[in-house]
Formats: C-alpha cells, structure tokens, sequence
C-alpha cells in the first residue's frame, strides 16, 4: 500500500511567494515558496489530500518505500505517474521526498536546467524587455517547479536543495531490480517495456534490460527450454555484443548440446549450434574445437567413400560421400570428390505421407499408381495429354496400320539408350506378353484385348504384326501393360521383388500375380521393369535401377539411380524436411499449399491431368434400390460449398471446380453441354421420398400378391384395391447406407460435409473410413465409395470405375439398365474418333442424368521439388512419370 | 416266371464275345503297316475310301445310306434284299492313327490296331460292320491333328457309300504315357463330333480308351417315321435299332437323351445324291419314350385295355428298341416332323454330352462377326418353369455365355432380353455340343430409344417432385398468411416444364431413331420404337391431363384466398376440345 503522509518541513528556509499560491494563468510562480505540508492518500483517500495542516513533514527517503510493481502499472495505466523529488540533508539518511506530478523535461531535468541557464547566461538581450526576460527566465532556472497531486499549485524549490530527483521510470526500474531477483521475468518486463515507451533507449534501462534476458536465459536453460535461452542470449548480443558475460554463457548452454548431437550423429544439428556460436563469436573455443573434430570425421569418410568408388561399389560410395557432406561440408578438392561419387548413384529422396499399408477401401487408389509405374514399363505409357492422351513406347521404334487398321507392324528398338533402366525384348518376347493377356486360361487374361486381337504373328526378331478382329480406336492405350514371362523355378530374386511390388501396387487387381505365390510354376511374371524394389519398411522404401547405368560417362550424364520414399506420419513433419533438404520431392501438393510453393524458390510442377473426385456405387450392392435415390444423394451435395471451404480452403477457388465427369472436363469425352449436378436439396428430398415410395409399393405388390394366392387357396374373393388401401407398409425405409471413404484426411473432410447434406434429406448414412490395415472391404460390406482418380483415357478406363472392378466381368453391369450396358459395350467399338466422342458425350449425360456415379470436383495437381532436381517434363503425367531421366545435382 | 424269347440271342452273343477274344488278332489287310518316316498326309488320299471288305446291303432309296456306293465295287450282280433300316448295322471306318515313339514299333501298332478291332467288336457285335485298320493318311495321329481336321477335308475323300461312320484315333505316345483322341465324322450328316481324348499310362490300356471314346463319339442315326396319334410327340427309327449291342454302354439310346435334327433332301432324279443338306440348329429331340414294350398281339401299351394298378401285368414278349418318341423343341416353325415328301429325309442324330458345359455365342443376324455383349438371358428349364427356376446369365466380352449340364433338365429354355423386349426365346441341350451360335436380331435403336425415354421419365419424375415441393410451401405460406413464399411457390411451379416441352423432346427421341429404323430397313424395330413413344406420351398426356391441371388451379386459387392475396387473373387452364 502506497499511502503515505508528504510532508512539507516549514522549518526548511523555504517561503511561500505571498503566502498565495501561485496562479495556473501567471505561468510560474516566481518566489521563496512556502512548503505546504500535504497529505496525498494517492490512490486510496484523495481526500485526504484537502486535509489542512499548518505544518507536516516530508517523508525520509529511507523510510519510503519503493512502489509495488501493480501499484506503478496502474499510476502508469491511470496518468498518474509522479516523481520523487528528494531534498538534501546533511546527513544522507535525513533525506526527504517530495511526491510530485511528473516534472518536465525529463530526465534528466536539473542537468537540462543547468545547461540553459548557462545558454541564457552567455547570451546578450537586445533590449530592455529581452532583459527582463531573461532575468526572470534565470531567476526561475534557479528553481525546480513542480505540482503536488492534486493540487495544481506551482511550488518551487531551490535547485541547490534538491539531492536528485527520482522520476517514475526510476521508480519502475528499481522494482524491476526488485523482480529480477525473484524471477519475475513477466513484470519485469512489462515495467521495462513501459520505460522504453516512455524514454526510449534510455541509458539506465538498457542494462536492466539485458540483465532480464541474461537471468530469463538462465532460468529457462535450467529449467530445458535450450532453444529459448539461445534466443535471449542472442538478444542480449544484439543489444549489447561486448556483452562480456554472453561469450561464457553462450558456451555454457551450447556446448552440452553440441557433444550431445554429435554422439547422436546428428551433424545437422550439430553444425546448426556450432554455427550459431561461430555467427556471435568467430573465435570462441568451443566453434574452434567442435570443427575441427566434424572436419575431420568427414574427411575420413569421404576417403571410405573414395576407396568404395574405386571398388565400384557406387551406392555405398555415394552413401558415405552424402554423409561426409552431411558431417562437415566439403570443399576444394573434396567437394569435387564429393560430387562425382553423388552424381555416379543418385538418389531421389521422395516424401510420402499417406496412409502406408494395405487398406481396406474397396478400390484401387489412384496414389499407389505411381509405385505401379515405378515398377513396370509398360509397352505404351502416356506421355503428355490435352484433350486427349498421348502415348510413346520404350518398346516400339515403329508401328505401321496396314488393312484399314486391321493389322499392325511394330518394329521393336534394337538398341537402348543409356539411361534407360528396362531391358530389349525380341519380338517373341512381347508376343508371349500379348498371349498371357489373350489366354483364357492364363491369370493375365485381358477380355477386352482378347476381344481385339485375332492374330500376333513374329515376323523377325524384331518385328512383330498384330492382326486385329475388329480395328481398335486406339492401339496404345489398349497395349498398355508390361512385358510378362511365365515363371519357371529359375526367377531371379529381382524378378520375383518386382512381382511382388507389382502386386502390391495394385491389390484391387486379382487377375496379378498373387504375392503368396510369386514363384507358382504356370504364373506370369512382369520382366519389363524399371525399378526394383530393394527395401521396405513402415519408414521407408528403397527402389533402384532395374539395369544400372554404364560406367564411363561423365559425372553430368548420370540420371537418378535410387528412389527412397520416406513416409511421414505428420505432412508439417514432411513439409519442414523439404524445407530443410532431407527429401527432393512432395508428390502432390495440397490446394491450399500450391501457392505458397509457387512463391518459393521451389520447382512446382502441374500434373497434366487434374485429380477428379467421385462417388461410385458398388454394383452388387441391393441397398442402391434405384436411380431416384442415385439422384437424390447427387443432387443433395454442395458442391460449390465444400470444394471452396473443405477441399481448396479458397473462396476463388482457383485450383478447382465442380465437375459433371469422371474424367477431367477438358477431355475431349466431356459434354460441354453438361454442368455439374445443381445443389437442389428440396428436390433431392423429394426424389429420396419418391425412392423410398417405390420400395413401399413393391412391399405392398408383394403383399398383395401373397393375399391373392392365400385368398385363392382359401376360396374366398379378393378385393386387391381394398386390401392396398388398409395395408399400411410404413414399416419401409430406405436402407442405411454404408459410405467408404479413400485413406485421405481431405478426402474423409469432404465425405463427412457430404454426409451432412445426406443426412439432412433423411438418409441414413455410415462413413467408413479406410485408414486401417486389413483386405479391401468385400462387395457386401459398402455401398458407396469416395474416389480420387486421373482418367487419361476415358473410352477405356470409365468401365472399371464404374464397375470397381478391372477384370471386365459382364456380372458386375447388373446394377445398370440395358441400354446403359450396351452403351458401354459400344465404347469398344468405336469405329472411329468422331464415333468414339458421340458415344462418350452419350455416355456423359446418361451417367449424368441416371447418376450412375456422383461426379464431385476436379482440383488441379502440383508436385514440388527442389531446385537441385532436373530433366523434368513440364507437366507431370504421374508421380514419376520419365523418372528414368531425372538428374539430381549435389 | 418266363423266361423272354431274348435269352437264347443273348447266349448267343455271349458266345460270340467268347469267340472274339482270340488271342491271336488277325493284320488288317487294308491296313498296312507302314514304315516309320513315311510322308504324313495332312488330308485323306483319294483311296482312303475305298473299304477294305465288301459294302454291306443296301437299301432302296428314301432312307439313309440308302444308295449303294459309286465307288464301292458291287460284289454280287443281283440286287440284294431290302434291310430294313432298324435291322440294317452300321457301316462303320475305324482309323487308327499313331505319333510318338509308337509308329517305329510295327509289332505294337499291329497289336493296338487289332485289340482295338476286337474292342469294337466285343461292344458293338453285329450292331457295328466294322472296318478297323491304321490309318494311310491320317498322320501324326496327334490330337492337334484331329482338332484341326473339319467337314471340307473328309466330305469328299469320305462319301456315304464308302461308309456310314468314320472314326478317326489318334494314338500319341508322349513321356507321360498315351494320349488317345477320337473323332466321328458321319457321312450322311457331313459332319465332324467334337473330339474327346484320354490319357493311359500303359499301351495296354490304349486299346480300352479308344473303345471307350469311339463309343462316346459314335453318334447313332434315326429317321423320324411319324407323328404319335395324339401329334404331340414325334416317332423315329433307330438304324440298327434290333441289333442290340453286347455291351450294355454301347446302348443306342438312353434316358434323358437329346436328338440333333438335320434335313436332307434327295436330288429327285439321282436319289443317291444329296440336293441339300440342312442342320436344324436349336432345334432339339427330346427323347420321350423308347424300348416300348409291346404285347403278344404286337397291340402296343397305348392301345391296351386298362388294366387295374392291382391286377397282374399283361404278358410283354417284345421290347421294341427300334422305335424311338420324343418331343420337338424349338424356337419356331421348323419344316421337321411333317410330311416333308418322298425325297425328304428327317434325321436325328443321338449326341452324347461330350462336356459338362457348352458355350453359347449370340451375335447379331445380320453381323456374325459382331457378337452381342452383355445381353440378358434368363435360363428355364421349361417353357413354363416357375420364375424361381430362373437362372440369369449375361453374355460376356466374345458373346458366349456357358451353360452347364443339369442331368434332371438335359434341355432348357434361353430367354434373350434387349431391355423391356423378348429378343428370342430359343431351347438348348447343354453339353451336346461345345459350342453354338444363336442370331438374334439387332435391337440397339428401339435399345438406345428405350434409354432416352429413362431420362425423359427422370425428367417428368424430376418435375412431379418439385412440383410436389413447391405445392407443399405454398400450402404452408398460405396457412401461415405469407404472402412474398406464397408467390414464389407459386411462379416456381409455373416455371416447371410444361406439357409441350416434353412433347417436343419425345419427337427429338423419335424422329431420329425411325430414321435409323429405315435406313436399315428394320420394320420391328420401327414398330416398337412407335410402341414406345405411344406408351410414353400416354404418360404424359395422363400427367398433364387437364382435369388435373384445373383442380391443381383449383387448388392455388383456394390457397391464394387463404394467404389473403387476390385471386389470379386466370389460373385454370381451358379444357382442349375432345379429339375425334
């Protein structure tokens, strides 16, 4: 409590001007000042401050009390600082304060008067009233002239009676001493922030100031938090860098960290503590000792590294070269080292965060494609696209239509480029892969080529003619599969690891060869690989050059050799290990993070395709009863509303639209005519309503019928209008839905807003989410699913999607009328491109119309990469798409 | 108890069988071996079929194999007696053909050649004139080779007066033993059985599998005589009908059997030369009746007097095993089982099911080479077979659909469906043949019209809905006096599609389809796209009837009241004038 009696001593040689108080107009009083004895109860009784005394004391300063670090806040927060004007004594403790309103200018105010006195003492007035100005101005000069708290009467006392005068930031900064010794960190620093408002860059606060952080630092080192210690330490450096207690301080935090991180290995941190000591202090004993040490370290490895490249072993070369960077960065001679033994096996480090493992969502999943291409090299593989897809083969120098397209030559490469990782094949090679696929018998059975091809014939080594049954629209697109061998007891291990991958990449494909069984005699095994996988763990998988590149070349012509996916469990995680230069790549970036790239120094790179999103229903499930409730689940979805605010998180929406299609809308198979289902709540009501109406009239038919044959067998008559009118069948209602939805947090995001929607038209519906391991969940256990998927050619791909299903199997059109399955069926005998886009345009507005799948958006790709990565195409067809041709520099 | 008069020609054939087992096989002059390394010859040479033994009697003209051979050398200068065709044993051809190691052994080609003979002769006796000897020209006796073999390469080397049965076997010796194929190829209905094959471990058992497989290839002949007396069912004769085999298995005829129906018709004035031969596909026989029992007068059951079920059975002496019955089936009118005339011969083939399944392929009438995909066919086993019985198949990417062999039904019913409309109705015996190709008509414009008019009933389903909707909100504006949502239900419903909208997308549906329809001159299918359209627009002029758009306007106005609003100026629509 700061409520104390000020006391003005009139025994001091003091006197009041007039024994009046001087008036506020006059400006100052000028005059022995009378010292008024005043009691200032300041916050808790102002009135007693109107208490008349004749006579009082003023407080020693001894006795005084320095103000509470609240009490001052809330002076400071009311305007009502004051100053403490301490007056001399002979003997120092007899010192007395007088608590005034703040005195102007500060600080420093009777140095400040001083000087002018002796400014105004030299000058020379002009006249006589410039004189007498100048009189009175050095009269008051003399004084120091100060108000009391509330009392606006002027009071001056002679400057030679004033020992010092003790402002309020004074006051503030001697309890800051006080809190520092208790730890106070928060007050503290409040005080000495309302200082610095106050007088900014005073001298008397800057010492305070470090001394806060030099104690903050301390405390928080003891108590763990190592990095916020070092952040006030470097505060402490730049408020003051002769700092002479930082240097040990700075040593005795960092250098526990440093041994701690390089027992660890990790070199990366390591490096970081020691160049942050190094950036304050260059010469510090502990930058000198700790970097000698990693220099050395590295210097040995790279000589490991060196006698490995020499032994040709290039990836544990390249290994240890990346290591020894890794532990002190390389130079001169070194670096050079360095770089030829990374540019000789280079790896690809690529992050995965997605759902790692076997899921159990019922469909392919349109991100394991990329590790399908890694694997296998198809004879075609899409290389660019527009309205269309366009194809190229590491196969096929040439292949020439003869008889209207009937027949067709290729002619195989006989030789193979350098950084091409699949080997040649003869033409009896490829001849037996067709023959896999156009086997009844074989697993590889392909219904669809067998439909096409009627004769593979070898002509030569390296030719081979295709004789066609009925002329395909496209013969890429319909050749697009690996070269396969049946599997003898001779597979080599690299074979059977490809098979295995392969499989794995496609476990919705049972028609591949089933890992529990790589090596089954009669079995098919892909040997047009690319990449071989060579380790895999929940952490990371590791895929190399099925056929390594030739030594010999200069360091420049070498391309990726190793692709190591890493799986991170949290994207921020996966996110900050590319900022920092742990992985090359992010495969897909998210809407909302496209832009933040693009503004980065990064390659981002768009896929060529967009990521279409849709809903399928499961063909053989009897909970889809009919196309009303199809339409009503279509038309109950906000499109528009989830895309922005779910999906982009961007009300421009600039990386995604509604879509009509499961392909993407500049396809040259889109409708432009066709719009994306509107958002209709009221009719979807109406027409769920009317779906559950129909199922209640087939109960009461059934009924009926059922009545019909008891009244017949009982020789009774039947009324079957009475009996439909006085049969109540509310008992009926739409089945539960059962909704999966793809491993992907945006995707189960979006599927729960759907729900929403559906829930909101009464449907029932169970979201399943497929982040768990275990089998794909089997026809009888989902209804609809959420799917991601890049159609690159929809006259061949929209049947399996729309059956889940990529065997083909006439069994699984059930769920469609007829004239839809023949529409289907059509597609595949297109006689010509023109043919091909009528019978797709067809196609769009039956399955828009029906909604035999809920098309949902399409939202625009990007992969980023860092800028050491080069030989990219400039629009991604996949995740790896001409992989083989990527050079990373060091 | 009697014993039947058949027991004595029973010890007989016993007796015979005992004989016929002689250890000591005759050479088959007509077969001689040949040495290992001799020239295959991928068809029969032009004396292949000259038979080795004379050519049995003939018959005179108007039943099968009635024409003696022109080739064949006529032993005897006077005609010989007419045998009828059920006492009349089949002229049979065996050629045996061997591949492997087996040709470089004369002794053991010999030995099969001859055990196969007697094999033969032990299963069929006297139902069976047969020929056994190896193959001249039938090299490599391989399977490949006998599945590669067709009608064209035999019809001519093989007319019907050199025989009347030619089974081909192959004997192929390979590491994992014998593999032993067989084919019958019969020369009055020129055409090739599916081939069957086994595989033996052993040469000693090589011998019993080609008696087995030419058994189960051997297809007997009938010749339908005549309708029954109620014309419900149809009666044939069975070649060798009384000669019954010795072996029990190698009966002609057995329950559950399924005739294949051929036409041939007899050039008038050469009656030994086929003017036409025509195979009735789908169109079946099934067996009904056969080894009838007759009485001791030659009264037949049918025409017996009624008996008690209690009082002893009448006297039977005689099985008829000559005399078939069965019953037509087929998809349509067949020119089978009538008079036909004098130069007609109606015959039915016996097949046994040679797999346990077969593969029907439906392509389109007009384009064989376009199989129709993903077509509807529901399965009976009769016509009238509950829809419990109802098996669904669809047909896949080639067209085929696979049939299994159901033992109780060995024939069906096919129901093909192109949407709404029954495209064939068609029966079938599965597993007698492979493979058959049903034509069915093309469907796909009154198909494609029959999915726009979905979408067209989406549509109107679409508008019933909100119509529905917006009723019910303008109900409920009205009752709560807002007059702002009573408005705007109101124009919501007026801007729903009106009668003519839907009237001009049903022209745009049909005047391209019937245009489709003449351009390929298709008439059915432009009288049911006609059908549809009709059905469609009575749905829509029962929707927009204007009995109901009055009450509707009805309605609103008594709503308009009730929101307090003025009434509109005119809401009912005129009544149309009643058509003519």
């Amino acid at each position: 409590m700061f409520c104390t009696r000020f006391l003005f001593n009139l025994s001091l040689s003091l006197s009041r001007s007039g024994g009046l108080p001087c008036s506020p107009r006059r400006g100052t009083a000028v005059g022995v000042l009378a010292l008024v004895a005043a009691l200032i109860n300041c916050l808790c009784n102002p009135a007693a401050a109107d208490e008349k005394v004749t006579r009082t004391e003023l407080p020693k300063l001894t006795e005084l009390p320095i103000p509470e670090a609240e009490a001052l806040l809330r002076a400071d927060a009311d305007d009502k600082e004051f100053d403490w004007v301490i007056i001399k004594a002979a003997n120092e403790a007899d010192r007395r304060v007088a608590v005034v309103n703040p005195i102007f200018p500060r600080p420093d105010t009777l140095a400040k008067q001083d000087a002018e006195y002796k400014k105004l003492e030299a000058s020379r007035p002009q006249n006589a009233k410039e004189r007498e100005t100048r009189a009175a101005r050095l009269k008051s000069l003399k004084k120091l002239i100060f108000t009391l708290p509330g009392d606006l009467t002027e009071y001056a006392v002679p400057v030679e009676q004033v020992d010092q005068i003790m402002y309020f930031e004074d006051l503030m900064l001697l309890r800051v001493d006080k809190l520092l010794e208790i730890n106070d960190f928060r007050t503290a620093y409040e005080l000495l922030l309302r200082v610095e408002t106050e007088i900014p860059g005073w001298d008397k606060s800057t010492p305070r100031f470090e001394r806060l952080l030099m104690v903050e630092a301390a405390e928080r080192a003891q108590a763990g938090e190592i990095y916020a210690a070092l952040a006030m330490l470097d505060e402490v450096f730049q408020r003051n860098s002769k700092n002479p207690e930082l240097p040990d301080r700075m040593g005795a935090i960092v250098g526990p960290m440093i041994d701690a991180a390089a027992a660890a290995e990790d070199f990366r941190k390591t490096r970081y503590l020691i160049g942050r000591i190094q950036k304050l202090f260059p010469q510090h004993p502990l930058v000198q000792a700790t970097s000698s040490r990693l220099l050395q370290s590295s210097t040995t490895l790279l000589e490991q590294a060196t006698s490995e490249f020499a032994a040709r072993k290039f990836a544990s070369a390249a290994e240890r070269a990346r290591r020894a960077e890794l532990v002190w960065p390389t130079e001169g001679n070194s670096r050079a080292a360095y770089t030829q033994y990374f540019a000789r096996h280079q790896i690809l480090r690529v992050g995965i965060n997605e759902f790692n493992g076997q899921s159990i969502h019922p469909a392919p999943l349109e991100s394991r494609e990329r590790l399908k291409e890694l694997v296998q090299a198809s004879l075609f593989e899409p290389s660019s696209a527009d309205e269309l897809t366009y194809f190229r083969s590491g196969f096929f120098e040439i292949w020439d239509p003869a008889d209207l397209g009937r027949e067709v030559l290729f002619t195989l490469r006989e030789t193979r480029p350098a950084w091409q990782s699949q080997q040649l094949f003869t033409a009896a090679a490829v001849a037996d892969a067709i023959g896999h696929r156009i086997d009844p018998q074989n697993p590889l059975y392909d219904t669809r080529l067998a439909s096409f091809v009627s004769e593979v014939a070898v002509r030569s080594p390296s030719q081979l003619r295709i004789r066609f049954s009925r002329v395909p629209l496209s013969i890429e697109s319909l050749l697009r599969f690996p070269v396969t061998r049946t599997a003898r007891n001779d597979v080599p291990p690299a074979d059977a690891a490809t098979d295995a991958a392969a499989t794995q990449t496609s476990p919705a494909t049972p028609n591949t060869a089933s890992p529990d069984a790589p090596s089954a005699p009669s079995q098919p095994v892909v040997v047009s690989t690319r990449f071989v996988q060579t380790a895999a763990n929940a952490q990371e998988s590791r895929w190399v050059r099925a056929i390594p590149e030739p030594d010999g070349f200069d360091a420049g012509k070498y391309h990726i050799a190793e692709i190591q996916e890493r799986h991170f469990a949290d994207r921020a995680n996966m996110i900050q290990a590319f900022i920092r230069g742990d992985i090359d790549c992010i495969p897909h970036l998210l809407p909302w993070e496209i832009e933040s790239f693009k503004a980065s120094s990064h390659q981002v790179l768009p896929y060529a395709l967009p990521m279409t999103h849709i809903i399928v229903f499961n063909p053989l499930s009897d909970r889809i009863t009919n196309a009303q409730m199809r339409r009503a689940l279509s038309f109950a979805v906000n499109r528009d509303g989830i895309l922005r605010s779910t999906i982009l998180r961007d009300p421009e929406a600039r990386h995604g639209r509604p879509t009509s299609a499961a392909w993407h809308l500049a396809s040259y198979a889109t409708e432009p005519r066709q719009k994306p289902p509107a958002f209709n709540l009221r009719l979807a009501y109406a027409l769920r309503f009317a779906a559950e109406s129909q199922l209640k009239i087939a109960e009461l038919t059934k009924l009926t019928e059922a009545a019909r044959a008891q009244a017949t067998k009982d020789k009774i008559n039947f009324d079957s209008e009475v009996f439909r009118k006085n049969t109540k069948v509310d008992y009926i209602k739409l089945p539960r839905l059962r909704f999966v939805v793809e491993p992907d947090p945006l995707s189960t995001a979006a599927a729960e807003r759907i729900v929403t929607y559906w829930q909101k038209i009464g449907f029932e519906v169970d979201v399943i989410k497929s982040d768990r391991e275990g089998q794909p969940l089997a026809d009888t256990e989902w209804d609809l699913c959420y799917r991601q998927l890049r159609m690159e050619e929809p006259l061949l791909e929209l049947w399996p999607v729309l059956t889940n299903d990529p065997t083909l199997d006439m069994k699984r059109l059930q769920l469609f009328p007829d004239w839809m399955r023949q529409e289907l069926v059509g597609l595949d005998y297109a006689a010509s491109f023109v043919d091909a886009q009528e019978k797709l345009f067809r196609i769009h507005n039956h399955i828009a119309a029906q909604a035999f799948l809920i098309p949902l958006w399409e939202v625009d790709d990007y992969a980023v990469f860092r800028k050491n990565v080069s030989g990219l195409p400039p629009k991604l067809m996949s995740t790896y798409h001409n992989v083989e041709r990527w050079i990373i520099r060091p | 108890m009697k014993l039947p008069w058949t027991l004595p020609l029973i010890l007989l054939v016993v007796l015979a069988h005992a004989t016929a087992q002689d250890p000591a096989p005759t050479p088959n002059p007509a077969a001689p071996a040949q040495p290992a390394g001799t020239p295959a010859a991928a068809t029969p040479p032009a004396d292949a079929a000259k038979p080795s033994s004379p050519a049995p009697q003939q018959t005179p003209a108007g039943t099968p194999g009635s024409v003696p051979p022109t080739t064949a050398p006529v032993t005897a200068a006077t005609p010989d007696p007419v045998v009828p065709l059920q006492d009349r044993p089949y002229r049979v051809t065996v050629e045996v053909a061997f591949s492997g190691s087996v040709p470089t052994h004369p002794h053991l080609r010999k030995t099969l050649v001859n055990q196969i003979r007697a094999g033969f002769k032990r299963m069929y006796g006297s139902m069976w004139d047969a020929n056994v000897h190896e193959s001249a020209w039938f090299r490599p006796g391989t399977q490949l080779h006998l599945e590669r073999l067709t009608e064209n390469d035999l019809r001519t080397a093989w007319p019907e007066t050199a025989t009347e049965k030619l089974l081909l076997i192959s004997v192929e010796n390979g590491q994992a033993g014998y593999t032993v194929s067989c084919r019958e190829y019969d020369t009055r209905i020129e055409e090739l059985s599916p081939s069957l094959s086994r595989s033996v471990f052993t040469s000693q058992g090589v011998a019993h599998a080609a008696c087995e497989l030419g058994r189960d290839c051997f297809r007997p002949i009938l010749l339908y005589s005549s309708p029954t007396i109620d014309k419900a069912e149809l009666e044939f004769v069975l070649q060798a009908g009384n000669l019954l085999p010795p072996d029990p298995s190698a009966a002609q005829i057995a329950k559950g059997d399924v005739l294949r129906t051929f036409l041939r018709q007899m050039d008038r004035k050469n009656p030994g030369k086929v003017k036409i031969l025509q195979r009735l596909d789908l169109c079946y026989i099934q067996v009904t009746d056969f080894n009838r029992i007759l009485g001791t007068a030659g009264v037949s059951q049918d025409d017996a007097p009624v008996t008690l079920p209690e009082a002893p059975e009448p006297s039977t002496s005689f099985t008829d095993t000559a005399r078939v019955r069965g019953l037509l089936l087929s998809h349509g009118p067949v020119p089978f089982g009538g008079k036909g005339g004098r130069n007609l011969q109606q015959i039915a083939v016996r097949q046994r099911p040679m797999a346990q399944s077969s593969r029907v392929k439906l392509v389109l009438r007009d384009r064989p080479d376009r199989p129709l995909v993903c077509i509807r066919v529901d399965q009976v086993p009769k016509r009238d077979s509950p829809p419990e019985q109802r098996v669904r198949h669809l047909t896949d990417r080639s067209g085929e659909l696979a049939l299994s062999v159901d033992p109780a039904n060995p024939t069906c019913w096919l129901y093909a469906y192109s949407g709404s409309t029954l495209l064939a109705r068609i029966p079938y015996a599965p597993g007698v043949m492979p493979k058959e190709t049903v034509k069915l008509p093309d469907d796909s414009i009154r198909l494609g019209v029959e999915g726009d008019l979905y979408l067209l009933r989406d549509e109107l389903v679409d508008m019933v809905a909100e119509k529905a909707v917006y009723m019910s909100i303008a109900k409920k504006a009205s009752a709560a006096g807002d007059k702002a949502a009573f408005e705007n239900a109101v124009t919501s419903i007026d801007a729903l599609p009106a009668k003519q909208q839907f009237g001009d997308r049903l022209d745009a549906i049909r005047s391209p389809a019937l245009q489709k329809a003449d351009a390929i001159r298709n008439a059915t299918a432009k009288r049911r796209i006609e059908s549809l359209i009709t059905k469609m627009r009575e749905s829509v002029d029962k929707f927009f009837a204007a009995e109901k758009r009055v009450k509707e306007a009805d309605e609103l106005q008594k709503l308009r009241q009730a929101a307090g609003l003025p009434p509109a100026a005119s809401a009912a629509p005129q009544t149309p004038a009643p058509t003519p």
